[in-house]
């Protein structure tokens, strides 16, 4: 790795307009710069029309014209296959011609007027809530006496899906979930809504990575008396909504908690899914323990999830945050290498995804990091699975919330490791003021500077450690590897230079141990990402 | 109120196959076939069978492309093609549906030529877009716009065309391409898009 100034950024561009075409996403023409590449543009216009084209002969396919055909319209929808049914609801896949997208339709089977408007209105408020982990609405209409909302097509599996496939989630795994879903609900109930169905069920785990939290707004039409209804759900409803409370934030932070403590352990709080005996069971505190169940948990994932399943709503979390800030007081790392056991780098990407670490001693304390891309437009996130390639230009946006130390070092996977941060003569050096948001390497001489690919490879791993004082063992580490690169010390890869000559730099092995060796301390974090080389480009 | 969410389960998912989270590889599965394993060779023709009759559908005149037909030609194809497998070497061949592909492309010309010979038809050239009743690909997006894109798309180098393929003509979800391509999801994304940046060179200098 190196870092220069930015060249030659148009490739991103591109790249990022055929990402969105091959997503079947929509490409704003107006925001791409039409100033040079034109023959690429051009293409890539051509291409965005192929493409429909054959979007369109897939959808005429798939819709035989049979009698029996289930294929309708729902206004403007063209609805192609049911997805999902129930008792009340159906849920659809739809190709929406005017944002040329497939969409996941729900339609209502019980038609009142009462129902469509309530329906209606509560899409209205759901269509307000955009949040990364809840699932996108695209609009909400009645035809023919059927009120139906249209949302983004989540193309991946609920969370549901995935312990009956693989059996318990690891605990850091779980831990990043509960965080996700914690800033969902934060953000749903600043709206004044309640989830009032969060259950493994209505979260999916997108082909990304992302979780997303699904299928808002049964609770209200929740009837205790009618066990059939609330079947599927029983056991993730709170004691005071099972007494005919009506949903709140403190009932969706208890499911949530059921959600979590399944995921852990398989089991629910509750033994029974029998209404009376459930009832009888929360009266007497008569449940699981997560610590009897699975020994060996992290504590404080135990504690924080014991405490929101509290049968009082009161002796709960007062909020979302609240529970997000008890379940993060852990580093979360997610390592779902079950899901995608194909791609070695992905237990450490996923810290990526989640992005937060949390210090152990103080849960106030957030930092987070996370690699993008420089582009001509800006920065661009670098996502799970991401490769990197000769000449891309890498950044680390570091957040935290206090003073930190930060050390960045990089693994081309020869075996040996370069100092990536600090750098001499770049600003700002260690340590990093808190609340701000740092685009490291920094500025040299007044002007940005980033870590070029210079070097093929089959990958790039970084690690990035951040402590609320200085690292001894890694300052000498630093020190003796910038004696030993000589004048360029530390600040060469800045220079555009990339491989320092054979021992000169820190081996792998020892960078490893010496990361152990701090990490012991226990008030630093460190996150490992993983970049593989694309093939060519 | 949006719906009973405990009556919605399955919640909005697309499955593949049985397994909901990746495909088991096509490689794996011809391993599998080629060692005398009926339960794969049913997998295959199931993951195979709607994404090759849907390119299918596409690609046959008015004629022979109602749905009968569309579903013999493939099932025709895919079960000729598994009979023979020993006939498909991935090594020189690239993915197993690039070569069903070409399988499919063949019995297509065939299956116009048998059209163009019956009473009232018309004999032609048997190439594609010379046809009197073209294929619908060719009805939506036109026949000139059509030849570039698969001139465009020849100059490529094979494992790029099969992305495009798969991902823009078959409709493929990245797990399912990645299941064909022996690859993750999200690889196959960015692969994709960069296979997209390389085809708009070619197709951006043909329409120049």
């Amino acid at each position: 790795m190196s870092a220069d100034h930015p060249s030659n950024p148009r490739g991103e561009d591109l790249e990022k307009v055929a990402a969105r075409i091959a997503d079947e996403q929509p490409v704003n023409w107006r925001s791409v710069d039409e100033s040079d590449d034109a023959v690429s543009l051009n293409g890539l216009r051509e291409i965005e029309q192929l493409a429909q084209g054959f979007r369109h002969l897939q959808v005429s396919a798939v819709a035989p014209k049979t009698p029996n055909s289930n294929r309708f319209r729902f206004g403007a929808l063209q609805v192609l296959e049911p997805l999902g049914s129930g008792a009340q609801g159906e849920v659809w896949r739809a190709y929406d011609p005017l944002l040329d997208l497939q969409v996941a339709l729900k339609l209502r089977k019980v038609d009142s007027d009462t129902l469509s408007h309530q329906f209606l209105d509560e899409a209205r408020r759901l269509a307000r809530v955009r949040q990364a982990n809840i699932v996108s609405v695209y609009g909400a209409a009645v035809h023919d006496g059927r009120a139906g909302l249209w949302t983004e097509l989540v193309r991946g599996a609920p969370l549901a899906g995935l312990l009956r496939e693989h059996g318990p989630f690891p605990a850091d795994e779980v831990r990043g979930i509960g965080l996700d879903l914690c800033h969902a609900l934060a953000a749903v109930h600043r709206h004044g809504l309640v989830h009032g169905d969060v259950k493994a069920e209505n979260v999916m785990r997108e082909v990304s990575g992302r979780i997303v939290l699904m299928d808002f707004g049964a609770a209200r039409e929740f009837d205790v008396a009618d066990a059939r209804v609330i079947s599927g759900t029983l056991r993730y409803l709170a004691p005071e909504v099972l007494r005919g409370a009506a949903p709140s934030p403190a009932s969706d932070l208890y499911a949530l908690a059921v959600l979590l403590f399944h995921l852990l352990s398989g089991a629910y709080p509750y033994t029974t899914s029998n209404l009376e005996e459930l009832l009888d069971q929360q009266e007497r505190r008569k449940r699981l323990r997560l610590s009897e169940l699975k020994p060996g948990l992290p504590a404080d994932l135990v504690r924080a999830i014991e405490q929101a399943l509290d049968v009082d709503p009161a002796r709960r979390p007062v909020s979302a945050l609240a529970f997000a800030a008890a379940l993060a007081s852990k580093p979360a790392v997610r390592r779902p290498g079950w899901v995608w056991p194909a791609l070695g780098a992905v237990a450490a990407l996923a810290a990526l995804i989640a992005g937060i670490a949390w210090r152990n001693a103080t849960p106030a304390w957030q930092a987070q990091a996370q690699f993008s891309r420089v582009g001509a437009l800006g920065d661009n996130a670098l996502a799970d699975g991401s490769e990197v390639a000769l000449g891309d230009r890498l950044v680390l946006q570091f957040q935290s919330s206090a003073p930190a130390f930060v050390y960045v070092f990089d693994d081309d996977g020869s075996g040996a490791a370069g100092v990536l941060f600090p750098l001499s003569g770049v600003e700002p050096g260690n340590p990093l003021a808190a609340a701000g948001n740092h685009r490291l390497p920094g500025r040299r001489n007044g002007e940005s500077v980033a870590w070029t690919v210079s070097s093929h490879a089959a990958r790039e791993e970084f690690i990035v450690v951040a402590a609320n004082a200085p690292q001894p063992e890694l300052e000498q580490a630093i020190a003796a590897w910038q004696r030993a690169g000589g004048d360029a010390g530390a600040t060469r890869g800045a220079m555009g230079l990339s491989a320092a000559p054979d021992g000169n730099e820190i081996a792998s092995a020892p960078l490893r141990e010496l990361l152990q060796r701090v990490e012991r301390d226990g008030s630093v974090r460190h996150w490992r990402f993983v970049f593989p080389h694309t093939a060519s480009r | 109120m949006l719906g009973s969410g405990s009556a919605w389960a399955p919640s909005v998912t697309e499955y593949l196959d049985d397994n909901p989270t990746m495909p088991e590889p096509t490689v794996a599965l011809i391993r599998r076939i080629r060692g005398g394993d009926g339960s794969a060779r049913d997998v295959l023709l199931k993951r195979y069978l709607p994404v090759l009759r849907r390119w299918a559908h596409g690609r046959l005149p008015a004629s022979a492309r109602d749905l009968s037909d569309t579903d013999d030609l493939v099932q025709v194809t895919l079960l000729r093609a598994l009979n023979h497998l020993e006939e498909f070497d991935a090594r020189h061949t690239g993915s197993f549906l690039a070569y069903l592909r070409q399988i499919l492309l063949n019995q297509v010309r065939d299956e116009l030529r048998r059209l163009q010979r019956r009473p009232g038809g018309v004999e032609l050239d048997t190439e594609l877009p010379d046809l009197e009743t073209p294929p619908l690909v060719e009805q939506m997006l036109g026949h000139e716009r059509v030849r570039a894109y698969e001139r465009a798309l020849a100059k490529l180098p094979k494992r790029q065309q099969e992305l495009i393929v798969m991902r823009m003509e078959f409709g493929m979800s990245y797990p399912e391409i990645a299941a064909e391509v022996d690859g993750t999801p999200d690889a196959v994304r960015v692969m994709v898009a960069r296979a997209i940046v390389l085809l708009s060179k070619e197709l951006g200098g043909e329409s120049a």
